[in-house]
Formats: structure tokens, C-alpha cells, sequence
């Protein structure tokens, strides 16, 4: 599967959907973006606009799972889930993330 | 998610209403929430749809992104797998080129199976297509047959045609083609192969002619009424330049003077598979194309012999079944043998002669003799080439796989920078591929070249084999499946391996790219072992083969091989008259005795491996059979010296000489003795041949040594030879054999120039040494076993180039351990000991594996192996012996670089 030029970015996106949806368990797209920026502040916003492109893509790629549900005020809504795969995908993304601040820390230290 | 639901979303409006409900859902919410924290209605809904963005490119996105992101990406990998393949020149020179040897042998092969075994006959719905005669036979058989039919006869097939409700057409063809000495617009003779069917053959085919038109049946009755051809397209455009001037021209054939009337289509050449006629004749011209022998006509109530030469072809009508043509000709056919032999006859004769009976079969393949004989010949040489493109596989692996390893620093720095592992296997992937798909191109020449090969050692003394082999979709589409599964054979584990980076070690300075260093090593030597395991079975394969033709051409046949020329001669078809037959070949015999260098001529009916044999029932005097083969043998009828003139020792008694020609003596061959006379003395006793009610006793008046005139392979059956005066006939062509003191081919010009002087008119057939005859007798043996033998060295030299480059490759992996070993005090001989000692590990495993599997694939073709068991132990250990050598010769250039490692160079580095 491809990634957009921004791979980075791309995954932190990526990064941040699949913990979410690792540590609060099914949830919409709307929640899923509440979700991010009740737990990070006003420090991250979450792009909307990228958003569902990046649950669309990740469906695809089989780290999630979509299915239409109503929603808590009884909405039609489209639920995620991780599944498996993207539960590995979470492990990778987190320890490369991980790399990637130290790497960067590393950097800061001693440049 | 595959490629295909990708592809699919293009076309999902169903796709495009979710995204609208699932923006609208997160809309609402918005909105709804605002709501609560205070905003009018309005403002929370305009709130919401500006966080949201876009909603439209949003939606645009996601519907594009999977087919124009994967387009582009492709493109990417593409151009990426193009840069490392041309940055890696000698590589992909290798490895493209030994998967085009690999992916061209098996697509050659490939090609001519299916041709053979599988395809079609290129005409209207060939399902419909049924024979009456056995698809395998092929030729002309003078006589009786009992049992299933093989070929039918002219008037068997006038009498059925029309009359089976089940087909709404039949048609007959010959099932040899035959070479004619012919002209065009009576020009030079020159070789003309022609076939002649009858006047439905194409109609009933169902094809249409590129040029002119057809003969049809309302044409095609009575002798000579006729006189038309349609040339194949492959010799109209040969001869004539493919110019419509043809239409028209004449083509002579024997006495028949043909006018073409058209051409077939260029995919069309004929209902057998393996003959290519160049021109097709209406049947009925046959008297006049093969002078002096009449075979439309049957009268069974004077002479029982059939002429059997057809092949007999019907076409369903549309719902009918085979079993209703079967059970309507079982009808029909018992009435025409029934009625057909005289009633005149004992009623022992008559019941034998009747029991005959046709065998219908779905035709959609057409006839052909090539698939019993070469369709075995075929599948072991595809399971060689196999092996061998299996063999060539392992070692682009290992390649890449040293390369992988190069490259793991790069892959390290991409995984950091974000690239997933899928992003990575794909790009190596699509280079494999990209390598793969070159190989397979490539391939498609090579596979023309096989083929041709192929074509022409598999050729018999029945006549050379001739297919049409277009390169079709079919043929494609195999070889582009080989190569993606090659590609996916040889590029999976070296992907899977490259990318399975472990970032901090790859990334880590001083690292010398040995990711996984000691499984990668693993792996490799593992492939290595595979390799040379398959090459043992490619070698001792191949060692059986080329035992077995060695085998058979040293075979001791009774004569010599090298110093008889033989030519076939017919009075018959030259147009004498039968009494004058014996003449006219003791005439002949001594014009060419007069030849410089020869020794003696003599000659017989059947000739020497010239691909025809005669057998009758017998009764033999004091001898009660005890078996049904034990009451027919072989004979053959010869000249006066028979034996002394061609060195064939007679064992008791004497030959048949000059004074005998007119007498009923018979010489029999030690079989003969040993089967019917054991233990008692066959001098003077008689034999009695029998045929209908006709009979002729002879007697015997000499055994001669057994000798094989026939066939290599087998016993050398009972056989007695006849007087040419004394046997009730004289045969209306005989083979003369031409003893030479030199080489026989010496004598060809001279033996065609004696007989023509004799007279021009009698046609030479068959002209050559006998040796060549033989030739052709082991042609599949020949094309096996050098095929087998050429694709073994290939996998010997790839199994080497594989073990070199691992041995290489651990050298320099642990030239700081060499390095320190040498410090240590270790010899330079133990170090060669150590490099050697890895290499004998690999090459025992292969060994014992290949062993095994040799074993077991050998005694599959035990058939086709003549004088050697399949499990020959000189074989294996030869092929073993050779293995060990070259590995060695292999393993030579890294141990000596091993052995020259500087220590303190090789610790300075760590």
C-alpha cells in the first residue's frame, strides 16, 4: 500500500487512529477525532479533511474493520475497529515512533 | 485488499453514497455538539462544515486514492526496479538470460505438448469430430486384421459414408502422407508431400479456403474425374510467393496431372498432427498417383487382402451421441465384412476373417501417430527443463539474497524514514518481476529455436515430423505464468528477508550489512544443497540417457552398420508387369554390382529398418502352438545370397543362393529354430504359410544367426526368409542393400545414377546408408538423452556459479574471523580446510537428497532406457563423481582467497 508524499505526517495520523481505537475499542470517525483532541489538547489538532481518507485507506489495508451502526444519539454512523493486523501495525508504528523521538532527541542533545 | 477491489471501487456508486452518509454523520455530530456548548443552530452547522473542509475533495480522495495511488506508485517501482537492475548490469545480464534459457526450454516444450497432446483441430467445432480409425495408426497395411480396427480401407469407407443417420457428413484421408517425385507447370522434379482425402474432406472439416476454392464430393467420383489440388498456404507462399497465379497451375503427381483450384487457410494444415501436406489431391486420383497399385478397388471374394490406408473421419449431427454412431456403423460394417469374404471360404478362415470390428472415438485432436511415440519423450524432457528452470531460480535468489544484504543499510534508512514493510516487499517484488518478464521474452526465442530442434531429432523414419506451432495466446499466456510464478519463486524470500530490517543494527556504524548474516547464510547454503541436489538428478539422468543411446548404437545388429547402402526400388510403379519383377531386381542388382567399391548387392522385401515387416499364420511341421503368437511369424522375402553378401552367419545348413530363387526353401533365423523346432533338427522339416484359404509349404533349409533388421529394442523375434519366385508372389518393391568396402554414404550418387540409368522412370526411394535408417530408429533416444544431457551441464554450470557465490560471499562475510584464526596461529591449510569442509557440507546434503530422488524419478523412465538399469550405480557414482569435481573446481578460488587473508588488514578494519 502506498503512502501519501508526507509519509511521516501520514503516519502519525495513522499512528494516533489505530491507539485510539486500540484504547477506547469501536468508535466513529466523529468520535475517533474527539477522542485525539480531548486526550492531546489543543496542541494537536486532528485535520478532519484527513481524517477519513486515512480510516478509508487503513480499512482497506486491513488494519481496521467498518461497519455501520447507529450511534450513541441514535445516528446512523460508521464504526472502526482494530483487527488483528492492525494491532501489529500499531506495535510497529509505536516503536518506530519511539525510534524516530530518540533518534530526533539524540539529535537535539548533542547538535 | 487486493488490487481487484481497488479496481472495483472505480465503478462503486455504492461506495460514494457511504462516504456521503459517513461526512454527513460526523456533520451532524458537529453541529450537535456545538449546539450544546451554546451556538445557534446556523453557526454550529457552518462551524462544522468548516473543520471539516472540503467535503466533496474529501469524498474525492477517498474514492481516488487506491487506483490513482497505486497507478502512481507502480510507475514509481517501475522506474525504481529499472534504475537498480541497469545499476546492476552483469546481474540482470545473468539473471535474464538464464531464465530465458529456462523459461524458453520449457515454453518450447510446453508448446509442442499441447500441440501434440492437447490442441484442437483449427476447423468448425471440432467436439463433433469423430474417427472410425485408430487415431495412432499410420501408413498402409496389406492384408488381414482381427479385432479393433486400425485403418480402414477405400471401399469400407464408400460403403459407410451417407449411411450413418448420426453424422451429417464423413470423410476419408490418408494416414501417411506420401513424398512424391513430382513437378509444378512441368518444371524440375522436386519433392512434393501430398495427401489425398476424399471430396468431403473439407466441407465436412468445415474450413474455407484463403485463395480459389475447394474440390467438394459431388466432384470426387469415379477414377481420374477429378484432376484438381489445393495447395496449403505454408507451400503456396513458399512455391508460388503466395501469387494468385497459382490457381491454375499444374501439379504432377505420379500420372496424375492436378490443376489447383485453390488454397487452405494459413492456420489449416491437416487432420493429422505432425504432417504438413503440401498439396491436397481428391482420393479417387489415387491409381494414377501411385502407379500400379490400385487401392479404391476391393474384391475380397478373390484375394481376402485389404488395402488398409485410411483414415475415416464423421461429424455428429448436432445432439447425436458416439454411441449411436457406433452402435449404427457396428450395423453397417458387420454387413460389409460379412458379405465382402467369399462364402467359399473354410469355415476356420472365414470366422477369423470376421471378426473385425470398428472402434469410434471423439477426434476433436485429429489423428496422429506422434502421440504415443514422442508424448513420453516430451513430459520427461518438460520435468528436465523444469528442474533446470528450478536450478536457475535458486540462484537468482541467492544473488538477490547477497544483494538484499547489501542493501540493508538503505532499507534500514527507509523503514526509519516511514516506508512500510509492504511499500518495500512490493518494490522488490516488482524488480523480480520486471527480471522475470525480461527472461520470459527473451524466452520466446529461445523456445523457437527449441522447437525447431526438437522438430527435427524427433523426426522417425515414418517421415519427418512437421507441426504447426504459432505462438498463440495459449502459448503466452504459459510462458508470462512460468515467468510470474519464477518471479515470485525467486524474489519472494530474498524480499521477505530485505525487508525484515531490524533498524538500529542496519543503521548502527560499522555494521557490514550482515542483516541476519547467519540465517541469510543458512538459507543460502540450504538453496546451494537444493542445487546441486536437482542438478544430481539432471545428471544422472542424463548419464542413463546418453548410456542408453550408446547402448543402442554400439548394439551388434549382425551385419555391419557402416558399410551398407540401401535404396528401394518398384517395378511395380515403374509400370512392368508382375512376371517380370524378379527379372528386372536381378537386372538391377547386377548394374550396381559393377559400382567401384562394392562388394556385393542383395536385396529383400522388407529392406533393413526401412519401417515395413510381414508376418503370416504358420504351421510348422511336428510343432502343436500352445500360444496365439506362437502361430504367426515374421518373414521376409530376399535374394539369392541374402546372408553370405551381407556377413550373416549361417549356423546349420545353407543359404538361399542363385539356384534357388524359383525353389520353396526357407533359411530361419535361431528364434525361429529355438521357438518352433526346440531341440529338434529344422533341416528338411516344413513349414506352411497360410493366408485366407491360400497356402505355401516350404522347406528349411538353413538357420541363420538371429540379426536384427527391424528393431534394436527387444528380442529378435522368430523370422524365416522366402525365395522371391517361391513364395506365390514376387513383391512389387524391394530394398536393395548396397555392401560397400568404404563408407556406405560414399556410394548414394552412384546407386541413384545406376538405377536411373536403368530406367528413369522407376522412382528411388529411401536412398541412404543404413546406418542412418538406425539413426532415425533412436531419434527420440537421441533427442532425450542429448537434450537431457545439455540441460544437465547447464544446471552443473549454474549449481557452480550458485556455490561460488556463497563460498564468496562467506569469505568475505568472515574475513575478520579469518583474520582472527590467522592471528591466532591457524595454518593457511586450515583455512582452505574450513572453506572446503563448508562446501562438501552442502554438496553431501545435495548429494544425498539428489540420490534419493534420482532413485525415485528414474524408474519412471525405465521404459525408455535400453541396457542399463535405472538404478546403475556407475551412473550415479559418475554423476556424483563429476558433482564433487566441479564443486571442488568451485570451491578452489574462494578457499585460496580465504587462505591469503592478512590478519593484521582484517582486524585492523573491525
Amino acid at each position: 500500500m502506498g503512502k501519501h508524499p508526507n509519509d511521516r505526517l501520514q503516519g502519525t495520523l495513522d499512528l494516533l487512529v489505530l491507539k485510539s481505537l486500540a484504547s477506547r475499542g469501536k468508535m466513529h470517525g466523529y468520535g475517533i477525532t474527539v477522542h485525539i483532541q480531548q486526550t492531546a489538547g489543543d496542541a494537536l489538532r486532528v485535520e478532519e479533511g484527513s481524517l477519513y481518507p486515512a480510516l478509508h485507506r487503513m480499512t482497506q489495508d486491513g488494519w481496521l474493520k467498518a461497519e455501520w451502526g447507529v450511534s450513541e444519539n441514535k445516528r446512523k454512523a460508521r464504526f472502526y475497529a482494530l483487527t488483528a493486523a492492525g494491532r501489529k501495525q500499531l506495535a510497529e508504528e509505536e516503536q518506530r515512533w519511539a525510534e524516530l523521538t530518540a533518534a530526533v532527541g539524540r539529535v537535539l542533545r548533542f547538535a | 485488499m487486493g488490487w481487484w477491489s481497488k479496481a472495483l471501487n472505480v465503478f462503486r456508486p455504492r461506495l460514494d453514497r457511504e462516504f456521503d452518509d459517513e461526512l454527513r454523520c460526523h456533520l451532524e455530530m458537529r453541529a450537535a455538539d456545538r449546539e450544546r456548548a451554546g451556538s445557534s443552530p446556523d453557526d454550529a452547522r457552518a462551524e462544522a462544515a468548516r473543520l471539516l473542509g472540503n467535503a466533496s475533495r474529501i469524498k474525492e480522495g477517498m474514492r481516488d486514492m487506491d487506483v490513482a495511488e497505486w497507478l502512481d506508485s507502480t510507475v514509481k517501482d517501475v522506474r525504481y526496479a529499472v534504475r537498480q537492475m541497469r545499476r546492476s548490469p552483469g546481474f540482470t545480464g545473468i539473471a535474464v538470460l538464464s531464465l530465458a534459457l529456462g523459461i524458453g526450454a520449457n515454453t518450447g516444450i510446453f508448446t509442442l505438448l499441447d500441440v501434440v497432446m492437447v490442441r484442437s483441430l483449427p476447423v468448425r467445432d471440432p467436439g463433433a469430430l469423430v474417427m472410425l480409425s485408430d487415431p495412432n495408426s499410420q501408413g498402409v497395411a496389406i492384408g488381414s486384421s482381427t479385432g479393433d480396427r486400425g485403418l480402414l480401407s477405400y471401399h469400407e469407407f464408400d460403403e459407410l459414408r451417407g449411411r450413418i443417420d448420426a453424422f451429417e457428413g464423413m470423410f476419408a484421408s490418408e494416414s501417411a502422407q506420401s513424398r512424391y517425385d513430382g513437378s509444378i507447370n512441368s518444371g524440375p522434379r522436386e519433392n512434393i508431400d501430398a495427401k489425398l482425402v476424399t471430396g468431403e474432406y473439407f466441407d465436412v472439416l468445415g474450413v474455407a479456403p484463403a485463395a480459389g476454392r475447394f474440390f467438394n464430393a459431388g466432384e470426387d467420383r469415379g477414377i481420374g474425374k477429378a484432376p484438381y489440388a489445393v495447395l496449403s498456404h505454408a507451400f503456396w507462399q513458399r512455391r508460388f510467393g503466395g501469387s494468385p497465379a497459382a490457381i491454375g497451375s499444374t501439379v504432377r503427381l505420379g500420372a496424375a496431372l492436378l490443376t489447383v483450384v485453390g488454397v487452405a487457410g494459413p492456420d489449416f494444415s491437416g487432420e493429422t498432427i505432425g504432417q504438413r501436406p503440401d498439396v491436397w489431391a481428391p482420393m479417387t486420383m489415387q491409381p494414377l498417383a501411385k502407379t500400379g497399385r490400385d487401392w479404391l478397388k476391393e474384391d475380397l471374394s478373390k484375394s481376402p487382402d485389404k488395402v488398409m490406408w485410411l483414415h475415416v473421419f464423421g461429424r455428429l449431427k448436432p445432439g447425436a451421441t458416439v454411441a449411436q454412431a457406433q452402435s449404427q456403423a457396428d450395423v453397417l460394417f458387420r454387413n460389409i465384412i460379412e458379405n465382402g469374404y467369399s462364402r467359399q471360404l473354410s469355415a476356420e478362415s472365414r470366422k477369423e476373417f470376421l471378426n473385425q470390428r470398428l472402434k469410434l472415438r471423439p477426434a476433436s485432436k485429429g489423428a496422429s501417430a506422434l502421440r504415443d511415440s514422442t508424448g513420453e519423450a516430451l513430459r520427461v524432457l518438460l520435468c528436465v527443463v523444469g528442474l533446470v528452470l528450478l536450478i536457475a531460480c535458486a540462484n537468482i535468489a541467492n544473488l538477490l539474497m547477497a544483494r538484499a544484504s547489501a542493501r540493508s543499510r538503505e532499507m534500514g534508512v527507509r523503514v526509519a524514514l516511514g516506508a512500510g514493510r509492504r511499500r518495500l516487499l512490493r518494490q522488490l517484488l516488482t524488480e523480480s518481476l520486471l527480471i522475470a518478464l525480461l527472461g520470459g521474452a527473451a524466452g520466446l526465442l529461445v523456445a523457437r529455436a527449441a522447437i525447431r530442434l526438437l522438430m527435427s531429432t524427433l523426426s522417425t523414419p515414418a517421415g519427418a515430423v512437421a507441426l504447426d506451432t504459432p505462438f498463440d495466446l495459449r502459448v503466452l499466456g504459459f510462458t508470462a505464468l512460468i515467468a510470474v510464478a519464477t518471479a515470485l519463486l525467486f524474489g519472494i524470500a530474498p524480499a521477505l528477508r530485505a525487508t525484515r530490517t531490524d533498524v538500529q543494527s542496519a543503521l548502527k556504524e560499522g555494521s557490514r550489512g550482515s542483516t541476519g548474516g547467519g540465517g541469510r547464510a543458512r538459507f543460502a547454503k540450504a538453496l546451494v544443497a537444493f542445487q546441486v541436489g536437482l542438478s544430481m538428478i539432471l545428471l544422472a539422468g542424463s548419464g542413463l540417457f546418453l548410456k542408453t543411446l550408446r547402448n543402442l548404437n554400439a548394439l551388434d545388429v549382425g551385419y555391419s552398420r557402416d558399410r551398407v547402402f540401401q535404396a528401394r526400388v518398384s517395378p511395380e510403379t515403374g509400370g512392368y508387369p508382375e512376371a517380370t519383377f524378379a527379372a528386372r531386381y536381378d537386372e538391377i542388382r547386377d548394374r550396381l554390382l559393377r559400382i567401384p567399391g562394392v562388394r556385393g548387392v542383395t536385396y529383400s522385401k522388407n529392406g533393413l529398418f526401412n519401417g515395413t515387416d510381414s508376418a503370416d499364420r504358420l504351421i510348422v511341421e511336428g510343432f502343436t502352438p500352445k500360444r496365439e503368437q506362437d502361430q504367426n511369424s515374421r518373414y521376409d522375402v530376399v535374394g539369392a545370397d541374402y546372408f553370405s553378401t551381407l556377413g550373416i552367419p549361417i549356423l546349420r545348413g545353407r543359404e538361399i543362393g542363385r539356384e534357388d530363387s524359383a525353389r520353396r526353401v526357407v533359411v530361419v533365423n535361431e528364434a525361429f529354430a529355438k521357438t518352433f523346432f526346440s531341440g529338434r533338427d529344422p533341416l528338411g522339416r516344413h513349414i506352411t504359410a497360410q493366408f485366407g484359404d491360400d497356402k505355401w509349404t516350404f522347406e528349411v533349409i538353413g538357420v541363420s544367426a538371429n540379426v536384427r533388421d527391424h528393431r534394436l529394442r527387444g528380442d529378435v523375434p522368430p523370422r524365416y526368409y522366402r525365395t522371391s519366385q517361391g513364395s506365390g508372389y514376387v513383391p512389387g518393391a524391394v530394398s536393395m542393400q548396397v555392401v560397400t568396402a568404404g563408407p556406405a554414404a560414399a556410394v548414394a550418387n552412384a546407386v541413384r545414377r545406376t538405377i536411373q540409368e536403368f530406367d528413369d522412370n522407376l522412382p528411388v526411394l529411401n536412398a541412404r546408408p543404413v546406418g542412418e535408417f538406425m539413426d532415425r530408429m533412436v531419434s527420440r533416444e537421441k533427442t532425450v538423452a542429448l537434450l537431457s544431457a545439455v540441460f544437465g551441464a547447464v544446471a552443473l554450470l549454474l549449481a557452480c556459479i550458485g556455490l561460488y557465490g556463497v563460498l564468496s560471499f562467506g569469505v568475505a562475510r568472515r574475513t575478520s574471523e579469518i583474520g582472527i584464526r590467522m592471528a591466532l596461529g591457524a595454518a593457511k591449510g586450515e583455512v582452505i580446510r574450513m572453506v572446503l569442509a563448508d562446501t562438501g557440507r552442502m554438496v553431501a546434503l545435495g548429494l544425498a537428497g539428489g540420490v534419493i530422488a534420482a532413485a525415485a524419478l528414474t524408474r519412471t523412465v525405465s521404459s525408455m532406457l535400453f541396457g542399463v538399469a535405472p538404478l546403475d550405480p556407475g551412473t550415479l557414482a559418475a554423476a556424483a563423481a563429476l558433482l564433487v569435481a566441479v564443486a571442488a573446481l568451485a570451491a578452489l578460488a574462494p578457499a585460496h582467497r580465504a587462505s591469503r587473508v592478512d590478519p593484521v588488514t582484517a582486524l585492523r578494519a573491525e
